[in-house]
């Protein structure tokens, strides 16, 4: 897992990224035009996002049809539910540490 | 963004996106909006069509009293085809997708039980709904139960019926539908107390406003909150970077 020099994980420590995992941590699962209408982002954005957090294991790729049509949804994975919980916590802290 | 120039409230903001986002998977209420309303219209099909065929039949007028027959086994042929997961159930589902097809798929799991156990207390809770269903409208003919205490006494078995469909449904389907019972109660409590809530010239609507009234009521209070839910989503989510 690469760092910031903060420590916190480089992979959500991206404004789109964090967004796009917080809104993936609320439901069970998205599929691509429900991120595309929440995020506001173009296609090619979320797909490298989402690529990224497959590749890092943090979000699962599931791909199936809508009667004839293909649908891809995301789904966070146990992996990503903690990279999560340990951003926060550590973003947490560093302000924390900071305000004192 | 940095931790100079991310506010707090910002960051409060990113961690409410969960809370909205599921908030908002909760209250895709469009298709039990049209679940009700096909339930009025089959009432008034089946309601409607028996009592006007009653009518023509005692004047008479036998075309009338054919058409209102008619009208009225067509409202039952279509409420089997409804009732019926494989046929109503597939086509609402069809339906509910198209509805909420420029904002996507979004799902917070299944609501149908999966384990034996699961499925046998739904399958008994519909099965002692039924049977008190069929129990009070045979003591309400029989005469037992005079029809302005019909909606109290249905409500002895329609409250805990909807509260226990709410704590099925509550992971996919939030706090709301537990409104429907508690407004069901009341409206039962106020009846007995003798509020004039209760129409001498519909009796129908005495039953239909509770269920149907209620069930709508409820259904418009999730739209609604789905809609504020996902405009604050888009706010926090499609924040300046």
């Amino acid at each position: 897992m690469s760092e910031t020099p903060t420590g916190l994980d480089r992979v959500i420590h991206e404004p789109a990224r964090l967004r796009l995992l917080m809104v993936l941590s609320g439901v069970d699962e998205a599929d691509f035009k429900f991120l595309l209408s929440a995020l506001g982002m173009t296609k090619g954005n979320l797909s490298s996002h989402v690529d990224r957090l497959a590749q890092a294991g943090y979000v699962q790729v599931l791909k199936g049809f809508n009667g004839k049509v293909t649908r891809t949804c995301y789904r966070l994975t146990e992996r990503g539910r903690e990279a999560i919980a340990e951003y926060w916590r550590e973003l947490d802290a560093i302000r924390s540490m900071r305000g004192k | 963004m940095t931790h100079q120039d991310t506010s707090k409230d910002t960051l409060e903001d990113l961690k409410a996106i969960p809370k909205w986002t599921r908030r908002y998977a909760q209250n895709r209420t469009l298709p039990f909006l049209l679940f009700m309303l096909i339930y009025l219209l089959l009432s008034a099909a089946i309601g409607g069509g028996s009592y006007l065929g009653g009518k023509a039949y005692r004047a008479g007028n036998l075309p009338m009293f054919w058409a209102s027959m008619a009208v009225a086994g067509a409202g039952v042929g279509f409420c089997f085809w409804f009732a019926n997961p494989w046929w109503g159930g597939k086509w609402l589902e069809k339906v509910a997708a198209r509805m909420y097809s420029r904002e996507g798929h979004v799902s917070l799991g299944s609501s149908v039980p999966t384990t034996d156990r699961g499925k046998a207390w739904v399958a008994f809770a519909v099965s002692l709904f039924m049977v008190c269903i069929l129990a009070s409208v045979a003591l309400g003919m029989a005469g037992f139960i005079p029809i302005r205490y019909m909606q109290p006494v249905s409500a002895l078995y329609v409250a805990p019926f909807l509260v226990f469909l709410s704590v099925w449904l509550r992971p996919v389907a939030g706090w709301i539908p537990f409104l429907w019972p508690g407004l069901y109660t009341l409206h039962a409590i106020l009846v007995i107390a003798g509020v004039p809530i209760q129409s001498e010239d519909w009796p129908s609507l005495n039953m239909l406003i509770p269920t149907v009234g209620y069930g709508t009521l409820c259904g418009l209070i999730g739209h609604f909150q789905g809609r504020h839910a996902l405009k604050r989503l888009r706010e926090i989510a499609r924040a300046e970077e």
